[in-house]
């Protein structure tokens, strides 16, 4: 896991576990902590970056 | 709303000044190697301000300034091919972050190993006729051997520090000299 996944992760407080990533490109970091979260969501700007993870 | 593999993950397309999600809805947001490529980066706080709930934590990376200086110095059209449109200084991020109301509660610097590649690529790649300044591209013709070649180099020498005691305080001190990136955990102030 990276540093920010690691960080992400050890934020986890309770049942609510909603995370939203900003300019999240290809998804790397959701999909390492997707487990750790109920609901995640990724936005990014470029089309293409999007177009991998979906 | 596009769904991705996994269920629990969805994607939005969407500029970081205008998201597209109601207000006070997210607990946690994480904002990395973004804020550099925008043009205002006012705007982008403000949003993250409003989606966040009252003490919702935010992760927020910026490129070290003094880095960027020094890769700049080697190759002088980084900045462009890098996508960045500015650079930030310790105290205009915490001058920042204190303005879009978020209470600073950890800061870190990391990614040596990047910075150390970087700077690596800002001074070969010169050495390379047709490759734009770079060794590595997202374009598969142009050069990728001499970019994994150096990667593949670097992560190994920095796995092998990690592995020995005296190598962990090296690249911790390495980390504090030459970071590619500050790391900080805020907190949204009601």
């Amino acid at each position: 896991m990276n540093i920010i996944s690691k960080v992400a992760c050890s934020l986890v407080e309770d049942e609510q576990r909603n995370i939203i990533d900003i300019g999240c490109n290809r998804g790397y970091t959701l999909i390492e902590i997707k487990d750790n979260f109920r609901q995640l969501v990724g936005i990014d700007c470029s089309e293409k970056a999007l177009a991998v993870v979906i | 709303m596009k769904e991705a593999k996994s269920k629990n993950i969805h994607f939005l397309l969407a500029r970081a000044e205008e998201l597209p999600v109601r207000s006070g809805t997210f607990r946690i947001a994480i904002c990395a190697e973004t804020i550099e490529h925008v043009s205002s980066e006012d705007k982008v706080l403000d949003e993250i301000n409003r989606i966040l709930e009252d003490r919702g934590k935010l992760l927020i990376t910026f490129p070290v300034w003094h880095t960027e200086k020094i890769i700049s110095f080697f190759n002088k059209d980084f900045m462009s091919y890098s996508g960045h449109v500015k650079s930030f200084s310790l105290a205009k991020i915490q001058q920042l972050l204190n303005k879009h109301c978020f209470k600073i509660i950890k800061k870190n610097r990391y990614y040596f190993e990047w910075a150390l590649l970087y700077t690596l690529e800002a001074i070969f790649s010169k050495k390379f006729s047709g490759c734009n300044g770079r060794l590595r591209s997202y374009e598969p013709s142009a050069m990728p051997d001499n970019w994994d070649k150096l990667e593949f180099l670097t992560k190994r020498v920095i796995k092998f520090l990690e592995s020995i005691f005296i190598g962990r305080i090296i690249l911790a001190a390495l980390n504090f000299l030459y970071p590619k990136t500050y790391i900080f955990l805020c907190e949204k102030e009601p």
